[in-house]
């Protein structure tokens, strides 16, 4: 592994302090965690606010004096994957008390426009054949995860069964669906 | 979709612990600390953020896969009642119908719309009320890093916040207020008599309408849609507010076509329909969104200069 690049670290190590660099690294994290929060469908009346967070958990990370990061555009990338995650997790925990008649009538489409749709379709449709070829195992893990909203320890009680494995289950399971998707010809996302 | 697939990552598998780590992180179970050490190594090592990105992107496509059959199926639920009863409830109907034409109130929907100023961040709208001046907290302060003390708990501006939002709706529902806002950020303050279903629709461009607001069920009384300016998020020692911006009104649309529709909960819904989505002015929009039985109202939303 090899050692920050040195422009990096000195901004790094500056934004310790209040300062000229805390705000450059501020202004460089918010743009960052702005662009990849919509590339992964953030709600748009949520981003900025997700946005902000990733900012203000980075430099209290920073300054709580941790080493600098090997790729900083990658960490900062990474980081808005972190509060997404959070985010999605608190809302997964709500939905649980919405009642189903308040859910949002259209999906959460990243599709724009009707080539779009189609090959959206066409991916999910492929999704429900791979799904359909994984073993009985990863099917049960899988439908209890999206279908029933059982995840971690809650699967792992009703699977009677340690959360790691739930975990592990989870990830080959989910890895497998992306290699079929692949073989397909389609990619599980929208960007590389 | 097409596009060049990234290098396949390796299968010489990781440890379970590892494969069980990155679907925590995936899921936002770890502790925070433990997450940017895991977004650490993440950023040295491309192997395994790759590993992560493909499980993320397909985590997302099952999630909105198992939305979408949710949606379904709910759609076919809402629908199904009203096939079996509609001939049983046919006659009973027809007589409360009746009725409720002779004895109903006529004109105006028992609604009050309007809309009100919002701001990008949470600074720029406690500044512009002076009942707020001076006083900071914990997520006002995000982006300058923590630099100012905090002079009032989360809670208690939470509460200030809330009493003088509320005294800007009222004035903006009782004055009438004019149906039009030069603004980049919005609110639609709401006056509900009974409860309702409500809908914002927002015209984006000619013959794209697209509901920017939606709930089958607001309770009786007065409302900021989409929500509160501010709300308390985190626990403990984390405990902070957070701002909530409002509507954006779209950079370059010049002037926002806006639809408040109000309609009694409970009504049967079946979604926007195509002359609602395929809109091409107010007028149009209002007509196919009363044709749903909804009440409407109309404001415009000016792009600041």
């Amino acid at each position: 592994m090899s050692a920050a690049d040195p422009t990096e670290l000195e901004l790094w190590q500056r934004a310790r302090v209040a300062g000229p660099a805390r705000d450059e690294l501020a202004a460089l994290a918010l743009a960052t965690a702005r662009a990849e929060l919509a590339r992964r469908g953030a709600p748009p009346a949520d981003a900025a606010d997700l946005a902000q967070e990733a900012v203000r958990t980075l430099l209290a990370y920073v300054a709580r004096g941790e080493d600098a990061p090997r790729d900083l555009g990658a960490f900062l990338k990474y980081r808005a994957w972190g509060v997404l995650s959070d985010y999605r997790k608190r809302q997964r925990s709500k939905a649980v008390h919405t009642p189903l008649q308040s859910l949002p009538l259209e999906p959460a489409d990243r599709a724009r426009g009707p080539r779009e749709h189609a090959e959206r379709r066409q991916l999910l449709d492929a999704l429900a054949d791979c799904r359909s070829r994984l073993s009985a195992e990863q099917r049960a893990t899988l439908e209890l995860r999206y279908e029933l909203g059982l995840e971690g320890d809650a699967a792992a009680q009703h699977l009677g069964v340690h959360r790691n494995t739930i975990h592990v289950r989870v990830h080959r399971a989910l890895l497998a669906l992306r290699e079929c998707l692949e073989r397909k010809g389609l990619a599980g996302g929208v960007d590389a | 979709m097409s596009a060049a697939l990234p290098p396949r990552p390796r299968r010489a598998d990781l440890p379970d612990d590892e494969l069980a780590l990155c679907v925590a992180y995936l899921d936002g179970l770890l502790p925070q600390e433990q997450q940017l050490d895991f977004e650490r190594r993440l950023a040295a090592d491309p192997e395994l953020a790759a590993r992560v990105r493909r499980l993320l992107e397909t985590d997302e496509l099952l999630r909105e896969a198992a939305h979408r059959t949710q949606q379904q199926t709910e759609r076919a639920r809402r629908r199904t009642p009203w096939v079996w009863a509609f001939a049983l409830a046919a006659a009973a109907g027809l007589l409360i119908w009746a009725a409720a034409s002779l004895l109903a109130p006529r004109g105006e929907p028992s609604f009050v719309a309007a809309l009100a100023v919002s701001h990008e961040g949470a600074r720029e709208w406690v500044q512009s009320h002076e009942q707020l001046a001076g006083l900071s907290t914990a997520g006002l302060e995000s982006l300058r890093g923590g630099a100012a003390e905090s002079n009032v708990t989360p809670e208690r501006f939470l509460e200030l916040a809330s009493e003088v939002e509320r005294a800007q709706l009222r004035r903006s529902l009782d004055a009438a207020a004019p149906a039009a806002l030069e603004a980049g950020y919005f609110v639609v303050p709401l006056r509900l008599a009974e409860r309702s279903e409500v809908v914002v629709v927002a015209l984006t461009a000619p013959g794209r309408a697209e509901r920017i607001y939606e709930a089958a069920d607001l309770a009786p009384g007065e409302h900021a849609l989409p929500a509160p300016r501010f709300a308390l998020v985190g626990e403990g020692s984390a405990l902070r507010v957070r701002f909530q911006r409002g509507f954006l009104t779209p950079v370059g649309c010049g002037e926002l076509p806006v639809v408040v529709a109000v309609r009694r909960a409970g009504s049967p819904s079946g979604g926007a329909t195509l002359e609602e989505r395929g809109a091409r002015d107010s007028a149009q929009l209002q007509a196919a969104l009363r044709a749903q039985g909804f009440h409407t109202r109309g404001l415009t939303v000016r792009e600041p200069r």
